[in-house]
Protein backbone atom coordinates (compact mmCIF):
# COMPACT_ATOMS: atom_id res chain seq x y z
CA UNK A 1 0.00 0.00 0.00
CA UNK A 2 1.62 3.23 -0.83
CA UNK A 3 0.26 6.12 1.51
CA UNK A 4 -0.09 9.22 -0.07
CA UNK A 5 2.63 12.20 0.75
CA UNK A 6 1.85 14.68 3.41
CA UNK A 7 1.22 17.90 1.80
CA UNK A 8 4.00 20.57 3.03
CA UNK A 9 2.23 23.65 4.82
CA UNK A 10 3.40 26.64 3.92
CA UNK A 11 5.16 28.91 6.18
CA UNK A 12 3.16 31.42 7.66
CA UNK A 13 3.19 33.69 10.64
CA UNK A 14 -0.12 33.66 12.62
CA UNK A 15 -0.45 37.50 13.22
CA UNK A 16 -4.26 37.82 15.20
CA UNK A 17 -3.30 34.89 17.73
CA UNK A 18 0.42 36.41 18.49
CA UNK A 19 -1.79 39.66 18.75
CA UNK A 20 -4.21 37.76 21.35
CA UNK A 21 -0.84 35.89 22.94
CA UNK A 22 0.95 39.52 23.28
CA UNK A 23 -2.56 41.06 25.09
CA UNK A 24 -2.59 38.26 27.04
CA UNK A 25 1.04 38.77 28.25
CA UNK A 26 0.35 42.35 29.11
CA UNK A 27 -2.67 41.69 31.15
CA UNK A 28 -0.62 39.34 32.99
CA UNK A 29 2.78 41.78 33.34
CA UNK A 30 0.23 44.73 34.54
CA UNK A 31 -1.49 42.52 36.84
CA UNK A 32 1.88 40.65 38.76
CA UNK A 33 4.24 43.62 38.24
CA UNK A 34 4.54 45.94 41.00
CA UNK A 35 5.59 49.90 41.08
CA UNK A 36 5.62 49.68 44.71
CA UNK A 37 8.87 48.96 46.53
CA UNK A 38 6.49 48.22 49.61
CA UNK A 39 3.59 46.30 49.84
CA UNK A 40 2.89 46.40 53.80
CA UNK A 41 -0.51 47.38 54.65
CA UNK A 42 -0.93 50.62 56.49
CA UNK A 43 -3.73 52.78 56.80
CA UNK A 44 -2.46 56.09 55.99
CA UNK A 45 -3.54 59.21 57.01
CA UNK A 46 -6.35 61.20 54.96
CA UNK A 47 -5.58 64.40 53.08
CA UNK A 48 -7.69 65.77 50.87
CA UNK A 49 -5.35 67.98 48.44
CA UNK A 50 -2.30 65.54 48.71
CA UNK A 51 -0.76 68.38 46.15
CA UNK A 52 3.16 66.85 46.84
CA UNK A 53 4.31 63.69 44.52
CA UNK A 54 7.31 61.70 44.69
CA UNK A 55 8.54 60.25 41.71
CA UNK A 56 9.00 56.94 40.66
CA UNK A 57 11.93 55.25 42.66
CA UNK A 58 12.13 57.40 45.78
CA UNK A 59 12.86 55.75 49.45
CA UNK A 60 10.37 54.84 51.87
CA UNK A 61 10.57 54.49 54.84
CA UNK A 62 7.36 52.41 56.20
CA UNK A 63 5.96 52.47 60.12
CA UNK A 64 3.84 50.28 60.76
CA UNK A 65 1.90 50.36 64.22
CA UNK A 66 0.06 46.84 65.80
CA UNK A 67 -1.66 47.52 68.66
CA UNK A 68 -2.10 43.89 70.61
CA UNK A 69 -4.74 42.63 72.96
CA UNK A 70 -2.65 44.11 75.87
CA UNK A 71 -3.10 47.40 74.13
CA UNK A 72 0.65 47.27 73.94
CA UNK A 73 2.13 48.71 70.78
CA UNK A 74 4.50 47.66 68.60
CA UNK A 75 5.81 49.78 65.97
CA UNK A 76 8.09 48.29 63.17
CA UNK A 77 9.86 50.31 60.65
CA UNK A 78 10.64 49.01 56.98
CA UNK A 79 12.78 51.03 54.43
CA UNK A 80 13.54 50.73 51.05
CA UNK A 81 15.74 52.85 49.18
CA UNK A 82 13.79 53.03 46.17
CA UNK A 83 15.48 50.60 43.97
CA UNK A 84 15.25 47.47 45.88
CA UNK A 85 11.75 45.54 47.69
CA UNK A 86 11.28 47.23 51.75
CA UNK A 87 12.87 44.66 54.31
CA UNK A 88 12.52 45.13 58.47
CA UNK A 89 14.54 47.53 59.95
CA UNK A 90 15.45 48.54 63.52
CA UNK A 91 14.96 52.09 63.96
CA UNK A 92 18.77 52.71 64.89
CA UNK A 93 19.32 51.61 61.22
CA UNK A 94 17.84 54.22 59.35
CA UNK A 95 20.39 57.04 60.02
CA UNK A 96 22.85 54.39 58.49
CA UNK A 97 20.06 53.20 55.76
CA UNK A 98 19.03 56.44 54.47
CA UNK A 99 22.61 58.08 54.36
CA UNK A 100 23.83 55.33 52.01
CA UNK A 101 20.69 56.82 50.07
CA UNK A 102 22.07 60.06 50.16
CA UNK A 103 25.43 59.45 49.61
CA UNK A 104 24.57 57.68 46.58
CA UNK A 105 21.61 60.51 45.17
CA UNK A 106 21.18 63.66 47.27
CA UNK A 107 18.69 64.69 45.92
CA UNK A 108 16.48 61.50 46.09
CA UNK A 109 12.77 62.03 47.78
CA UNK A 110 12.49 59.59 50.37
CA UNK A 111 8.54 58.59 51.27
CA UNK A 112 7.37 58.45 54.95
CA UNK A 113 4.76 55.77 54.62
CA UNK A 114 2.94 55.61 58.30
CA UNK A 115 0.15 54.51 59.64
CA UNK A 116 -2.61 57.52 60.66
CA UNK A 117 -2.81 56.29 64.34
CA UNK A 118 1.36 56.43 64.57
CA UNK A 119 1.96 59.08 67.15
CA UNK A 120 3.99 62.01 65.89
CA UNK A 121 6.64 61.39 68.23
CA UNK A 122 7.60 58.34 66.27
CA UNK A 123 7.16 60.37 62.64
CA UNK A 124 9.12 63.34 64.59
CA UNK A 125 12.34 61.17 65.08
CA UNK A 126 12.23 59.53 61.36
CA UNK A 127 12.04 63.01 59.94
CA UNK A 128 14.84 64.25 62.26
CA UNK A 129 16.91 61.34 61.00
CA UNK A 130 16.42 61.42 57.67
CA UNK A 131 17.18 65.10 57.93
CA UNK A 132 20.80 64.28 59.80
CA UNK A 133 21.32 61.87 56.96
CA UNK A 134 21.36 64.28 54.53
CA UNK A 135 17.76 64.34 53.04
CA UNK A 136 16.18 67.29 51.05
CA UNK A 137 12.20 66.24 50.02
CA UNK A 138 10.40 64.13 52.00
CA UNK A 139 6.75 63.57 51.33
CA UNK A 140 4.71 62.35 53.92
CA UNK A 141 2.44 59.71 51.98
CA UNK A 142 -1.76 60.36 52.56
CA UNK A 143 -4.42 59.06 50.95
CA UNK A 144 -7.16 60.68 48.95
CA UNK A 145 -9.75 58.48 50.06
CA UNK A 146 -12.12 59.59 52.74
CA UNK A 147 -11.63 58.47 56.31
CA UNK A 148 -12.25 54.85 56.94
CA UNK A 149 -11.60 53.67 53.48
CA UNK A 150 -8.08 52.58 51.40
CA UNK A 151 -5.66 50.69 52.49
CA UNK A 152 -1.81 50.62 51.03
CA UNK B 1 -8.37 16.98 -15.26
CA UNK B 2 -5.30 19.08 -13.99
CA UNK B 3 -6.20 21.20 -11.51
CA UNK B 4 -4.43 24.42 -11.05
CA UNK B 5 -1.53 24.63 -8.94
CA UNK B 6 -2.17 26.97 -5.77
CA UNK B 7 0.04 30.00 -5.66
CA UNK B 8 2.09 29.67 -2.50
CA UNK B 9 1.21 31.80 0.82
CA UNK B 10 3.60 34.42 1.30
CA UNK B 11 4.40 35.16 4.36
CA UNK B 12 2.45 38.05 6.28
CA UNK B 13 2.55 39.84 9.01
CA UNK B 14 -1.18 41.43 10.32
CA UNK B 15 0.25 44.84 11.96
CA UNK B 16 -3.32 46.15 12.54
CA UNK B 17 -3.71 44.05 15.72
CA UNK B 18 -0.26 45.36 17.20
CA UNK B 19 -1.55 48.59 16.49
CA UNK B 20 -4.40 48.14 18.72
CA UNK B 21 -2.21 46.37 20.90
CA UNK B 22 -0.14 49.09 21.00
CA UNK B 23 -3.20 51.51 22.39
CA UNK B 24 -4.44 48.92 25.08
CA UNK B 25 -1.02 48.84 26.19
CA UNK B 26 -0.84 52.48 27.00
CA UNK B 27 -4.30 52.79 28.31
CA UNK B 28 -3.43 50.38 30.94
CA UNK B 29 -0.10 51.61 31.41
CA UNK B 30 -1.42 55.06 32.36
CA UNK B 31 -3.92 54.03 34.29
CA UNK B 32 -1.53 51.83 36.23
CA UNK B 33 0.78 53.98 36.80
CA UNK B 34 -1.83 56.87 37.64
CA UNK B 35 -2.93 54.33 40.31
CA UNK B 36 0.78 53.84 41.93
CA UNK B 37 1.32 57.36 42.33
CA UNK B 38 2.70 58.48 45.61
CA UNK B 39 0.77 61.72 46.72
CA UNK B 40 1.22 63.46 50.12
CA UNK B 41 2.45 66.55 52.64
CA UNK B 42 5.92 67.90 50.97
CA UNK B 43 8.59 69.19 52.91
CA UNK B 44 11.67 70.13 52.29
CA UNK B 45 14.89 70.12 54.76
CA UNK B 46 16.31 73.83 55.01
CA UNK B 47 20.11 73.85 54.54
CA UNK B 48 20.19 76.62 57.15
CA UNK B 49 20.65 76.59 60.88
CA UNK B 50 16.84 75.38 61.57
CA UNK B 51 13.66 76.69 61.06
CA UNK B 52 13.17 80.64 62.27
CA UNK B 53 16.52 81.29 61.48
CA UNK B 54 18.03 84.27 59.09
CA UNK B 55 21.14 85.22 57.96
CA UNK B 56 23.30 86.15 60.82
CA UNK B 57 22.19 88.39 63.43
CA UNK B 58 18.82 89.05 61.26
CA UNK B 59 15.84 87.95 63.72
CA UNK B 60 13.17 86.27 61.55
CA UNK B 61 9.64 87.19 62.72
CA UNK B 62 7.73 83.20 63.08
CA UNK B 63 4.57 82.43 63.08
CA UNK B 64 4.00 79.13 65.23
CA UNK B 65 0.74 76.94 64.69
CA UNK B 66 0.90 74.63 67.25
CA UNK B 67 -1.36 71.57 67.62
CA UNK B 68 -1.88 69.81 70.77
CA UNK B 69 -2.63 66.52 71.83
CA UNK B 70 -6.64 66.58 71.24
CA UNK B 71 -5.95 68.12 67.96
CA UNK B 72 -6.56 71.50 69.54
CA UNK B 73 -4.93 74.52 67.15
CA UNK B 74 -3.52 77.45 68.44
CA UNK B 75 -2.32 79.75 65.97
CA UNK B 76 0.19 82.07 67.80
CA UNK B 77 -1.09 80.99 71.35
CA UNK B 78 -4.92 81.63 70.20
CA UNK B 79 -7.14 79.00 69.85
CA UNK B 80 -8.27 78.55 66.26
CA UNK B 81 -10.89 76.06 65.04
CA UNK B 82 -9.30 73.77 62.35
CA UNK B 83 -11.50 75.35 59.28
CA UNK B 84 -10.10 78.44 60.04
CA UNK B 85 -6.65 77.72 60.87
CA UNK B 86 -6.11 79.19 56.58
CA UNK B 87 -7.66 82.27 56.77
CA UNK B 88 -5.84 82.87 60.99
CA UNK B 89 -2.27 82.29 59.08
CA UNK B 90 -3.48 84.56 56.09
CA UNK B 91 -4.05 87.50 58.31
CA UNK B 92 -1.38 87.49 60.23
CA UNK B 93 1.25 86.95 57.54
CA UNK B 94 -0.19 89.91 55.60
CA UNK B 95 0.65 91.86 59.03
CA UNK B 96 4.24 90.41 59.68
CA UNK B 97 6.29 90.69 56.67
CA UNK B 98 8.78 88.32 55.93
CA UNK B 99 7.48 85.74 58.51
CA UNK B 100 7.85 82.39 58.24
CA UNK B 101 5.31 79.97 59.39
CA UNK B 102 5.92 76.43 61.47
CA UNK B 103 3.90 73.75 62.33
CA UNK B 104 4.88 72.23 65.88
CA UNK B 105 2.90 69.16 66.90
CA UNK B 106 2.64 67.55 70.31
CA UNK B 107 4.45 64.73 70.86
CA UNK B 108 1.63 62.41 71.52
CA UNK B 109 -0.44 63.55 68.94
CA UNK B 110 -1.58 61.11 66.40
CA UNK B 111 -0.20 61.40 62.95
CA UNK B 112 -3.43 62.08 61.57
CA UNK B 113 -3.86 65.35 63.53
CA UNK B 114 -0.53 66.85 62.23
CA UNK B 115 -1.35 66.14 58.61
CA UNK B 116 -4.99 68.00 59.27
CA UNK B 117 -3.42 70.51 61.15
CA UNK B 118 -0.40 70.92 57.98
CA UNK B 119 -3.10 70.46 54.77
CA UNK B 120 -5.29 73.96 55.27
CA UNK B 121 -1.69 75.80 55.47
CA UNK B 122 -0.69 73.83 52.17
CA UNK B 123 -4.03 75.31 50.54
CA UNK B 124 -3.32 77.73 47.48
CA UNK B 125 -3.25 81.21 48.50
CA UNK B 126 -2.36 80.35 52.53
CA UNK B 127 1.39 80.66 52.86
CA UNK B 128 1.95 82.19 49.06
CA UNK B 129 5.15 80.65 48.18
CA UNK B 130 6.48 80.26 51.39
CA UNK B 131 7.84 76.94 52.62
CA UNK B 132 5.97 75.28 55.86
CA UNK B 133 8.30 74.69 58.69
CA UNK B 134 7.96 71.37 60.65
CA UNK B 135 10.63 71.30 63.16
CA UNK B 136 11.50 68.09 65.16
CA UNK B 137 11.37 67.97 68.87
CA UNK B 138 15.45 68.61 68.73
CA UNK B 139 15.25 71.99 66.55
CA UNK B 140 12.30 72.81 68.71
CA UNK B 141 14.52 72.23 72.00
CA UNK B 142 17.51 74.16 70.32
CA UNK B 143 15.28 76.98 69.92
CA UNK B 144 13.89 77.21 73.15
CA UNK B 145 17.67 76.73 74.39
CA UNK B 146 18.71 79.65 72.44
CA UNK B 147 20.75 77.95 70.00
CA UNK B 148 19.18 79.20 67.19
CA UNK B 149 18.68 82.90 68.59
CA UNK B 150 17.63 84.91 66.17
CA UNK B 151 14.05 83.41 66.58
CA UNK B 152 11.06 85.46 67.28
CA UNK B 153 8.26 83.39 67.67
CA UNK B 154 6.26 81.70 70.62
CA UNK B 155 6.76 78.18 70.91
CA UNK B 156 3.91 76.19 72.63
Amino acid sequence: MRLPRPRRIPLALPGPALADIALLLVLFFVLTTTYDTDRSPVVLPWSASASAVAELGAACVVIHRDVDLGGRERVRWRFSDGLEMSREIAPEALFFEASRVTDRSPEKTFVVKAGAGVRWAIVDDVLDTLRNAGARDVVLWTRREGPGEGTR
Amino acid sequence: MRLPTRAPRGVSFATAPFADLALLLMVVVAVAASFSTVRGVGLRFAGGAGPGSGSAGEAVPAIVVAVGADGLVRVDGVAVALSGVGGAVRDRLERVQGAVVMLAVDPSAPYQTAIDAAEPLLAEGVLGGRPLSIPTRRQIEALRAGAVPTFAGRLP
